[in-house]
């Protein structure tokens, strides 16, 4: 009896540990990098390297970030990590740009800009910061300030101080974002392709004429967090999902996972009779249908 | 001096006072340009001594802060967020706690213009307050109020 006692109160210490910790377990932060702003033919290295004011720009917005306790990503260690022969290798800089943002795991990047104003009452900096999602490309805050004027050539203390006075308001309009995500789920993007020599296109009809176009909007509406979701287009070969939204824990309280989510897709897709590979990069979903 | 003249005098003064009166807004607005982690506000406080005038207007400072943010600040949408009156109802007690006994250690300087009270109605004083913004969001994060930042 003693010994039944023993083990009925270990299953219950077991299952209350179990709940206990799965309540608490601490949600998975974004990762943010902080880089130059750069134009179709710029290069980040180049900005990087031979702008001075943007160099500092950056580094104070990332002073920002470690002031409240947020590190970022460094982008001058993640550009080392990509071989300088592959960066030479792509002639096309927004390739490259678009290449870094996806290779460094950052969920949010931030865009920094400075320039330099000239006048007769004297010298000031406008900086201009704009933080985006690394995979759907949304908009997170925008933020822009221009130093007070002085006679001055030391733009570095003026860009000082324009980065100064705007670092809380833009940190403010990020934790918006945040507060945002947290209320409303997190952002995925879906791209659904069919491969060459595939039977299926997205005009396939089943057998109660339902398009599988419209067969998949019927599941995103069931799969996504309060049926919340964009569709950006559709074509017979294509479906682009710009905006899906899902929750940040599952109902006990885990972190959520996408690749349980593209696993739940796949199913899916494979009970009309599909076969699919799929590519998964943070929180940008490839599917290809065979 | 004769009573006319007493009585012009004494009109001029109540006059001038009243005008001196009135320059209070009782409004919170942004004082000047501070770096980041610190926020410069005046703010105009309402009470029939000056020490409870000038503990109004530092408490009506810290709540618009919370609730309403000061435009053209460091702070310009409110510290609680999107939602603040909901977290500000879902966390009163705290709240309160802090707005009535523990606001002077986020204090970095004060300086009060004057006081004048007239009646309930009009603010009697204008503080220029320069708060530890920093100090006051990690207060509020370390008690579960607001979230650190990040999801």
């Amino acid at each position: 009896m003693r010994g039944i006692i023993l083990i009925l109160l270990c299953v219950m210490f077991t299952q209350a540990y179990s709940q206990e910790e799965a309540a608490t377990s601490p949600k998975i932060q974004p990762k943010v990098m902080v880089m130059p702003y750069t134009t179709a033919k710029q290069s980040v290295l180049q900005e990087m390297n031979n702008n001075d004011l943007v160099r500092l720009a950056i580094s104070n917005v990332k002073e920002a970030f470690d002031k409240r306790n947020f590190p970022t990503v460094d982008l001058n260690a993640k550009l080392k990590m990509m071989q300088n022969d592959r960066v030479m290798e792509i002639e096309n800089q927004s390739s490259i740009k678009q290449e870094l943002i996806e290779l460094s795991g950052a969920d949010i990047y931030v865009e920094t800009e400075a320039n330099i104003n000239r006048s007769s009452g004297g010298n000031s900096v406008t900086v201009i910061l704009s933080a985006y999602d690394a995979f759907t490309g949304m908009s997170m805050a925008n933020k822009s300030g221009v130093s007070p004027k002085f006679y001055t050539e030391s733009f570095e203390k003026l860009v000082d101080k324009a980065v100064n006075e705007m670092s809380d308001d833009f940190m403010n309009m990020i934790q918006a974002s945040f507060d945002d995500i947290n209320a409303r789920g997190r952002m995925l993007a879906m791209n659904i392709t069919f491969s060459e020599d595939s039977e299926f296109d997205m005009d396939s009809e089943d057998d109660d004429l339902n398009l599988l176009s419209d067969q998949i909007e019927d599941w995103l509406e069931a799969n996504s967090l309060n049926s919340y979701y964009h569709i950006q287009g559709v074509t017979s070969t294509k479906m682009i999902i710009d905006e899906i939204r899902v929750p940040l824990q599952t109902e006990d309280g885990k972190n959520f996972r996408i690749s349980k989510f593209v696993q739940k897709f796949r199913k899916f897709l494979k009970s009309k009779g599909m076969t699919t590979s799929r590519d998964l990069q943070g929180g940008r979903i490839f599917i290809t249908i065979q | 001096m004769n009573l006319k003249t007493l009585l012009g005098l004494s009109f001029i003064f109540f006059v001038a006072l009243g005008c001196v009166g009135a320059k209070f807004t009782g409004e919170t607005i942004k004082h000047k340009t501070v770096p980041s982690g610190q926020i410069s506000v005046i703010s105009g406080g309402y009470g029939k001594t000056k020490v409870s005038s000038v503990n109004n207007a530092i408490d009506k400072a810290f709540r618009n802060i919370l609730l309403h943010g000061i435009p053209g600040t460091n702070q310009s949408t409110p510290m609680l967020g999107s939602t603040a009156e909901k977290v500000y109802q879902q966390n009163k007690k705290a709240i309160e706690n802090i707005l009535s006994n523990d606001l002077e250690r986020y204090i970095l300087d004060r300086e009060v213009s004057a006081y004048r009270f007239l009646n309930i109605n009009t603010p009697s004083t204008e503080v220029r307050l320069l708060i530890n913004l920093q100090a006051f969001r990690s207060r509020l994060e370390s008690q579960g109020i607001i979230r650190k930042f990040g999801i």
